[in-house]
């Protein structure tokens, strides 16, 4: 369940965990369906992200995460366990995309 | 500056520097009297320096059993609450919290996740203790920066000219590395030796006589958070794995499959506490 | 002055610290700090000798701060030193757990007498066991005798570790002793959160730790004391008798024994249903109820559920 800013939220989206005031009271429960109005409202309390309902798709392109997967592994990629290392990681990040 | 004299100089250092988000958390989780104990250990293991400052307090010689607890939950019951709201109260925040300070700071608390996971797929005795252990790998870092900050900022700045690993260009500057420098500080806190040790190893798992499945479990736990990205650890570069943590850990890749899907759900979660609460 | 004793001294006055700093540092080793709170890392880090606070009777959030650390009986022993101001109300004394008070006009020439006789009259223990610092017998019988005598309703409890010797006759008296230290702090705190007043923990001495609570919640916190003390308990075993659950020793007898890891015991007595006119006849019971606590392999407690003394259960 991820984060998404309230900038990007869409009526339609439910929200996965309830939205709290600084006190700890439930402003909006767990499970609300989104509309115009509560984004709305959510901009006003100055709130900035709320976690939504879904399977996370990572801000970042694929292409960018599998480059910066590149240059990490750079220095120790023919150690051993270290390719298998990578390869795993490459497919959890391509899993991520499905 | 000679070995002697460096580790006098660390072992001066009292307390770490909290990220100003977790401390307004807490603020509001102590200031409310019905908070049961659970809230205020979640809160403090949610960062290496509150929890450095409960297992320092506790392991103090006035409490008389120094060297023995490494779990939070034990530390908060046996110092009491009134005690350890007291402490709380005292927390201070350093104002200007550099970002590879905070990066670091999500890098500890993404090992500590990663090696909670590790050890319950593992069955490995008491994971609470093996996750603190991997939440203060790092510490040397911080030490070795807040004594050192600009002798420190060449070697980072090393890291990226160079292409070091952090512990590499560390050993240029001062002969030490973090792991010897947040050993040397765990010894001087009162640490039980199993902190000390995973501590000082965690990048040579092979080299630790007594606590070997401990120091492998916080390497690989490094390893791949930093293989995945998750916060930022001093340099861009994912460390070798040290092959006797992999056989003594009886790793294989589909357990490797399983730690890097469990990792992705509970790092999310771990990153909220980053997030500062708005008033 | 390595191993001078310490002063801890909370104001925000810099007049005022610079006098004390001049007149105190050439004895003690001096630590100034604005407000209490930022006093308590190292207070509850170090071993302080004498606490000297810039009193203001107003300053609530600072008054409940001292009274909070005062209750620990570890702190309890750091003396409080109140710097008054004699041109504003004086403070109401049955409030604030100090032990004595300086006024400001006369604090140059009196401060550092003030202090040695502070620091030295702490030193006189009295009544307090040397190694958890919780009272000893004679406030035992007390707490309990008046209790009684005010016809109060209460439950008591006895405590003692099994297999006690035996960890001792391996590991040292040095670790049994820490073993103490550990339960003493967990019964405290246990006792104090679920009830904060009109509880009372004592020690007598050795494993025989007492604690007085209300009825109705003395077992649920005998619970927790014992299921914290079976958790934290393995910490202080060599990794190798802990892994094997059990420690090689001689008996009475000097013959070779396993030694399972040692348990905790508590017996509980009360006056609900059944009367004491003396703390001896009550303490008996939870001797009695210990007794049979300890017949069980585990950790566990009993508590006397008898209506009358003549009742057989």
């Amino acid at each position: 369940m991820p984060r998404v800013p309230v900038d990007k939220l869409k009526p339609g989206m439910k929200l996965a965990k309830p939205v709290t005031n600084p006190s700890g009271m439930t402003l909006l429960g767990e499970g609300t369906e989104l509309t115009d109005e509560l984004i709305e409202r959510l901009n006003n309390m100055n709130i900035t992200s709320v976690h939504i309902e879904g399977a996370s798709k990572p801000q970042k392109p694929k292409e960018e995460l599998l480059a910066e997967l590149d240059a990490r592994f750079e220095k120790t990629k023919d150690k051993p366990y270290m390719s298998t290392l990578k390869k795993l990681v490459r497919e959890h990040i391509e899993d991520l995309y499905k | 500056m000679d070995a002697v004299t460096l580790r006098e100089e660390i072992e001066r250092i009292d307390t770490l520097p909290t990220i100003p988000s977790i401390l307004q958390k807490l603020l509001k989780v102590i200031g409310n009297p019905k908070v049961p104990l659970s809230e205020i250990s979640d809160c403090i293991l949610g960062d290496p320096a509150l929890t450095s400052r409960v297992l320092k307090m506790v392991n103090s010689p006035i409490y008389g059993f120094p060297g023995r607890i490494s779990s939070v939950t034990q530390a908060l019951i046996l110092l009491g609450l009134n005690v350890v709201r007291g402490m709380l109260l005292g927390v201070s925040v350093f104002e200007a919290m550099e970002k590879a300070m905070v990066g670091l700071w999500k890098h500890s608390l993404g090992c500590a996740v990663t090696a909670r996971i590790i050890a319950k797929k593992k069955n490995l005795r008491e994971p609470e203790e093996i996750s603190v252990a991997a939440l203060l790998h790092d510490i040397g870092k911080v030490v070795l920066s807040l004594k050192f900050p600009k002798e420190y900022k060449k070697a980072r700045a090393d890291t990226e000219q160079q292409g070091l690993f952090i512990f590499e260009a560390e050993k240029n500057h001062f002969n030490i590395t973090h792991a010897d420098a947040g050993a040397w500080i765990a010894q001087r806190w009162n640490f039980p030796k199993n902190l000390i040790e995973t501590i000082k190893y965690h990048h040579k798992p092979h080299l630790s006589k007594y606590f070997p499945v401990e120091a492998a479990t916080v390497h690989l736990s490094d390893i791949l958070v930093r293989a995945i990205g998750f916060g930022f650890a001093g340099d861009n570069f994912v460390p070798p794995i040290n092959p006797s943590a992999w056989e003594i850990l009886k790793m294989n890749n589909s357990t490797i499959k399983e730690i890097l899907k469990e990792m992705e759900e509970s790092l999310e979660e771990a990153e909220d506490i980053l997030v500062i609460p708005n008033e | 002055m390595n191993n001078s004793k310490t002063i801890v001294i909370i104001t925000k006055d810099n007049t005022l610290a610079d006098i004390i700093n001049r007149t105190l540092s050439d004895t003690y080793s001096v630590s100034f700090f604005q407000n209490i709170q930022s006093s308590f890392d190292f207070i509850y880090n170090s071993m302080a000798n004498l606490l000297i606070l810039d009193i203001n009777p107003d300053d609530t959030l600072t008054n409940n701060l001292l009274k909070g650390m005062k209750s620990d009986p570890i702190f309890c022993q750091l003396p409080v030193l109140a710097v008054v101001d004699e041109n504003s109300a004086p403070p109401e004394w049955q409030h604030l757990p100090i032990e004595d008070y300086i006024w400001k006009s006369t604090l140059e020439k009196e401060i550092l007498i003030k202090a040695n006789l502070c620091i030295l009259r702490s030193e006189r223990v009295v009544d307090i066991n040397p190694l958890t610092r919780l009272p000893g017998n004679v406030t035992i019988i007390k707490q309990i005798q008046q209790r009684l005598d005010n016809n109060e309703v209460f439950a008591l409890a006895y405590t003692d570790v099994d297999h006690f010797k035996p960890f001792n006759d391996k590991y040292g008296f040095s670790r049994g002793d820490e073993i103490l230290k550990m339960l003493g702090r967990l019964i405290l705190n246990n006792v104090k959160e679920a009830q904060p007043h009109s509880s009372f923990v004592g020690h007598i001495g050795g494993d025989d730790f007492v604690f007085i609570m209300d009825v109705n919640l003395i077992e649920d916190t005998a619970k927790t004391i014992i299921s914290y003390f079976d958790k934290i308990v393995p910490t202080f075993y060599d990794a190798e008798d802990k892994i094997k659950g059990y420690i090689e020793s001689t008996d009475r007898e000097g013959n070779k024994k396993a030694f399972p890891i040692v348990t905790l015991s508590i017996g509980i007595a009360h006056n609900k249903y059944r009367k004491f006119s003396h703390y001896g006849e009550m303490a008996e019971v939870a001797s009695e109820m210990k007794k049979y606590a300890k017949t069980f392999k585990e950790s566990s407690y009993t508590i006397d559920l008898r209506k009358t003394t003549d009742e057989s259960t």
